[in-house]
């Protein structure tokens, strides 16, 4: 039978509805997060609980991996710079890549894991459970009490933790170099450090930021959207993984398109 | 169905809703008088916790209008609305108790608007609160330690804690051993009586209508089809009715 022409356009029609309203509702979201963090009033405590939660709960994991990365880089990448005779400059390497790229990428799919599943699941439970309901019958802004400390206390903290992540990757770096041979611990530093500029830090924590913006605003929006039942949380927390690590290496190759422009 | 004066707390009139092409809610219309124990019947699934989520402002109707304290829902603010919010009470069919905060925390969640309140105030109030749904000792303990009549009295707490103008209970009877129903039922009337608050309890259980309402309507795939109190609906003809309020 040959479809007619109403009836081919209806699932189409259907599905720009829905890309319609599903963009709606985020730009929507993000205006309303914006509004509650900008214009306040805020929610100090609940800040604050986000911040112990989000940021020092994740310090050994980061920490942890900073180090070991560190190490792993400084391994892998000795044998190709021996061949050139380059060793000397493996301390600077090394740092430099952390500095630009790994550091700040490599934390952001950790929180993108570790923080964005959690918040995902945390408000999808809430959703599930009424208890956004019941916030909402209290007469309180559920984007000032609820998604305003969460983004807000994720952009705080990745941009620290980036900064903790560098360090412990040149601690590791320093531990790589101390593999073969002995190197002193100031006349590493001075190495790594030669060819760090100010815009390699800089855009490196704007960069942290943005990647804490997304992870935080999808995760929200993931768990306060979602769906009903058990099964809605576990969508609720894959989600916000999956499109929060996605997002982070789209903004990355932006971000290394418009700091190249600066450099 | 009454037709709304100027004293009623809630006045409905036309009010429809869809979910895609389902109809849920066909042309209510519903009045609830200060003081009165409204309680709204019907099978699972007929309407009756999206009709009270309505009178809330959680969820949007398609067409027809809601005043709630002599304010319209569909056309007002969003600060407004939580303002008018912060004097209606609702009890949720789950109890909707915070996770991460323990009882005391939950009870004084809604008054962190209330800053003519000091802490020492709020503390008084939230024993009171607890004190009077029996349950003044459990006043650190977290909800995830609570049995589910515990959870429901201690919801039921936090209800009242605002002193609301009007409450909306959503099935507090719902998933209790019929003593602890009863139990809730009666704590409903003493509320009544305590806060001279007007009260929408949406159930389907028999002995908490029969023990609670003023009046009752019966709702039938998201209509009325009965009004009149427990008695009265036991003489009814219809089935739907019938099927009900007999044991």
């Amino acid at each position: 039978m040959i479809p007619t022409i109403g009836t081919a356009i209806k699932p189409i029609a259907s599905k720009v509805i829905s890309i319609y309203k599903y963009l709606d509702r985020s730009i929507h979201f993000t205006l309303q997060y914006t509004k509650a963090a900008l214009a306040g009033p805020y929610e100090w405590n609940e800040l604050f609980r986000q911040c112990f939660i989000i940021g020092y709960q994740s310090l050994p994991l980061v920490a942890i991996t900073g180090l070991i990365l560190g190490i792993v880089l400084t391994i892998q990448s000795r044998p190709t710079l021996a061949e050139f005779g380059a060793t000397s400059w493996l301390p600077a390497m090394v740092t430099t890549s952390i500095f630009r790229e790994v550091g700040p990428v490599i934390t952001g799919l950790l929180f993108a894991g570790k923080i964005g599943s959690a918040i995902g699941a945390e408000l999808a439970a809430m959703r599930v459970s009424e208890q956004i309901d019941a916030i909402e019958v209290s007469g309180v802004n559920t984007y000032q009490y609820l998604i305003a400390p969460r983004v807000t206390a994720t952009i705080t903290m990745l941009v620290i933790l980036t900064i903790f992540s560098m360090a412990f990757s040149m601690f590791g770096t320093y531990l790589g170099m101390n593999l073969n041979g002995v190197l002193q611990f100031r006349i590493f530093y001075v190495q790594a450090l030669a060819h760090i500029s100010f815009i390699d830090l800089i855009s490196s924590l704007i960069k942290s930021a943005i990647f804490g913006f997304a992870i935080g605003l999808i995760a929200t929006y993931q768990g306060f959207y979602a769906t009903k039942g058990t099964s809605g949380v576990a969508k609720a927390a894959n989600k916000s993984v999956v499109y929060a690590s996605l997002a982070i290496f789209i903004i990355d190759v932006i971000a290394v398109q418009v700091t190249a422009f600066f450099r | 169905m009454p037709t709304a004066t100027t004293t009623d707390l809630v006045s409905i009139e036309k009010m429809n809703l869809n979910f895609g092409n389902h109809e849920v809610l066909k042309a209510l219309n519903l009045t609830v008088a200060a003081g009165e124990n409204l309680v709204i019947m019907g099978r699972s699934g007929c309407g009756k916790s999206v009709l009270a989520k309505c009178i809330v402002g959680l969820v949007q109707p398609d067409s027809g209008s809601i005043r709630v304290l002599n304010e319209s829902i569909l056309s007002i603010a969003p600060n407004q609305l939580n303002a008018l919010r912060r004097r209606i009470g609702f009890l949720f069919q789950s109890g909707a108790l915070y996770d991460s905060m323990n009882i005391a925390q939950n009870l004084a969640f809604p008054l962190r608007h209330h800053k003519e309140l000091d802490k020492k105030a709020k503390r008084l109030l939230v024993e009171e609160a607890l004190t009077h749904v029996g349950l003044a000792e459990n006043y650190y303990d977290m909800p995830s330690s609570l049995s589910g009549g515990m959870r429901k009295r201690i919801a039921l707490a936090r209800t009242i804690i605002i002193k609301p103008e009007l409450i909306l209970y959503d099935e507090p009877t719902t998933g209790l051993d019929p003593i602890t129903a009863l139990e809730i039922s009666e704590l409903l009337i003493s509320i009544q009586v305590k806060y001279k608050a007007a009260a929408i309890i949406i159930t389907h259980d028999q002995a908490c209508a029969r023990t609670t309402a003023n009046r009752i309507l019966v709702m039938n795939n998201g209509a009325f089809i009965a009004e009149g109190s427990y008695a009265q609906l036991m003489q009814s003809a219809i089935p739907e009715v019938q099927a009900l309020v007999h044991p």
